[in-house]
């Protein structure tokens, strides 16, 4: 009996005869799609009993396939495709569909041999693979002749065949059907790896206890109000700390000038010059007064652009001429009006409004973070051994989605992409862990996403970013992140789910949880986070690297 | 004249295919003869010479030998009216033992 009529029956009250009329017709349709799928399973189905298969373990999750499809097959298949063609191919001399047999295989032998060769090639992997009830991961790599070219001792450059593993698309180009006796070829396999689920109710989860405190909104009113001060310069005066300074700079390492310029601007406080980063600055310069001349050492870094200087000690010669300091505004009706408010009331409470739902985000992210560390600990599996580059690329892309609906500034998620390249593995390896836990708790509650979801998600990014809805969606799509995506909506429903299902305890928070809510010191002075509601920034910007 | 001047081409067309199936298929009630092929040839190549020159580039044996000569199509070129060259058909019956490989 069919779900609808089981439905109908819970329901109550319908008459039985309409429900089986629903269940019959429910049949037929059933039945029309079996008889539409035929056709591919058919062959499929065929294939999976004609060919050999071996199986070889060269690692843990790793094996390889050596699949040999019989010549009936090849034949077989090679026959459709010709008369196929015969129906279609038009010859000089004949009519559309009466050029003989023997005439189009000499004519389109060689095309119709490598569509027939993708087609076995892809079915017979496909079928192998069903045979031997493997779960591989990813596309598989196949063993083929690759020319490479060689430069021997003497420069000369030359062209060698070499046995290799690629992906199927070039092994494709280099391999050929052959014109007698079976096909056979080698694949490379990572398997996904099989592991029971941990309990998934009750799982023990933190929820640090805290709240957004009176001080914690005068912190983000003061920080409010720094993004939008000026810089005014300072007549007579010493330096303070974050003090915007105007000097000229001369660079020098070994005694020898490297770089000079005049008027450099740049912050008094610890920052990079010229890809040096000068520890120390901050303390060196407060409390010089303009006209003063002064000097700093670093050490360039090793990895600087400047492959003569690395590791070198550089020494720094600033004559001052000029400082600003930031003129903070004060919280007046100029102010207000600035920022879309009527009274400093209305101000605190929208802003506490944002610092709350942005503390229960990223609280709410906490405990996801608790129930991933719970799946990744309880579920005892090995990761693939070569752990592939799409994977690792994909939990580079989703820590980008995640820092987009952070709300962090781009140029920020392109440094910290940089970053995560460097020492990606590890992290990789414990996200392809959670990947492959959330997959299967996806598959085993049949949670899945909607176009629509997908769609709402992609505008709140867009409304953040402050952007198109199109045109974020075409980023997304353009990189492959629409899938990237797809993804992180799963994982939070399943989390999700698993925190209502979770058993939550209350902990004492950090006083302030924020994590967006800094100190205002280590701010810089004229960039602003962006963020709904808040004022543009303005004047100059900064010209160190810092 | 050389006898590749002479045998210009294999005509392999539907007609062609055609006949030579039907010479193929009465080759049963009489034996002596093989299967028919078409060639354009020179005009001006007689039929013992097509014969030589099919036995001897094939390697076959020809018991018949038919010729046709082809009129020319008219064609137009703007305001001029021309013809396309005239051309000599040679559609050859070849001994029970032969067979000519076209395709």
């Amino acid at each position: 009996m069919t779900d609808e009529k089981l439905a109908v029956e819970k329901a109550g009250g319908v008459e039985d005869d309409v429900s089986d009329a629903t269940g019959a017709d429910e049949a037929t349709a059933v039945a029309e799609k079996e008889t539409e799928l035929t056709d591919e399973e058919k062959a499929l189905a065929k294939l999976k009993e004609a060919l050999e298969v071996e199986k070889e373990e060269v690692g843990p999750l790793h094996v390889k396939l050596t699949i040999t499809i019989p010549r009936d097959t090849i034949d077989e298949e090679l026959g459709e495709q010709f008369q196929d063609l015969k129906r279609e191919a038009q010859v000089p001399g004949f009519r559309k569909g009466h050029a003989p047999l023997k005439l189009i295989e000499k004519r389109f032998g060689a095309d119709v041999g490598s569509d027939s060769l993708t087609r076995l090639v892809s079915r017979g992997y496909l079928a192998a693979v069903e045979k031997l009830d493997v779960k591989p991961l990813g596309d598989p790599l196949i063993c083929a002749m690759v020319t490479e070219k060689r430069t021997d001792d003497n420069g000369v450059e030359k062209s060698v065949k070499t046995e290799r593993l690629v992906p199927v698309d070039r092994a494709l180009e280099e391999m050929k059907l052959p014109s007698e006796g079976p096909l056979t070829f080698v694949c490379d396999v990572e398997l996904k790896p099989e592991f029971e689920l941990p309990e998934l109710t009750k799982i023990p989860v933190k929820r640090p206890k805290v709240r957004i405190t009176k001080k914690d909104v005068d912190l983000e009113l003061k920080r409010m109000r720094m993004s939008s001060g000026r810089f005014q310069p300072v007549e007579g005066g010493k330096v303070e700390a974050d003090d915007l300074l105007y000097a000229d700079m001369k660079m020098s390492v070994d005694g020898e000038v490297v770089v000079t310029e005049d008027n450099f601007d740049l912050a008094a406080r610890d920052l990079r010059v010229k890809g040096v980063p000068l520890i120390g600055f901050a303390d060196a310069v407060v409390g010089k007064k303009v006209g003063d001349e002064f000097a700093f050492e670093a050490m360039v870094p090793d990895d600087h652009d400047n492959i003569d200087i690395r590791s070198k000690t550089a020494k720094f010669d600033f004559v001052l001429h000029e400082i600003k300091r930031l003129h903070v505004p004060p919280i007046d009706a100029e102010f207000l009006e600035g920022v879309g408010f009527d009274t400093e009331e209305e101000l605190r409470t929208q802003l506490k409004l944002q610092m709350e739902s942005r503390l229960e985000s990223t609280v709410k992210r906490g405990m996801h973070a608790q129930i991933g560390e719970y799946l990744v600990e309880k579920t005892d599996f090995e990761v693939p051994e070569g752990v592939s580059r799409r994977q690792t690329d994909r939990a580079i892309q989703r820590r980008m989605i995640d820092m987009y609906t952070e709300n962090v500034p781009q140029a920020e998620i392109d440094k910290k992409v940089d970053e995560m390249r460097a020492k990606v593995h590890d992290q990789a390896t414990h996200d392809l862990k959670l990947f492959f836990v959330l997959e299967k708790i996806a598959e085993e509650q049949d949670i899945e996403v909607r176009e629509e979801e997908i769609n709402s998600a992609i505008a709140s990014i867009a409304a953040m970013q402050g952007q198109r809805f199109d045109r974020i969606r075409d980023q997304f799509s353009k990189g492959g992140g629409l899938n990237t995506l797809y993804l992180r909506i799963r994982d939070d429903k399943i989390l999700d789910k698993l925190l209502a299902d979770a058993e939550v305890s209350e902990t004492k928070g950090p006083k302030t949880k924020d994590p967006n809510t800094k100190e205002p010191k280590t701010k810089e002075p004229k960039t602003k986070e962006p963020k709904a509601k808040s004022p543009q920034p303005k004047g100059g910007k900064s010209g160190t690297d810092s | 004249m050389d006898i590749y001047h002479i045998v210009k081409r294999p005509l392999v067309t539907e007609k062609g295919t055609h006949q030579a199936q039907q010479s193929q298929d009465a080759t049963r009630s009489r034996p002596a003869r093989g299967g028919s092929f078409a060639f354009e040839v020179h005009p001006k190549a007689s039929k013992p010479m097509i014969r030589q020159a099919i036995e001897k580039i094939y390697d076959v044996k020809v018991i018949s030998v038919r010729t046709s000569n082809r009129k020319g199509k008219p064609r137009r070129v703007r305001y001029k009216m021309g013809s396309t060259p005239k051309w000599k058909k040679a559609v050859v019956v070849l001994g029970p033992n032969s067979h000519i490989d076209l395709f």
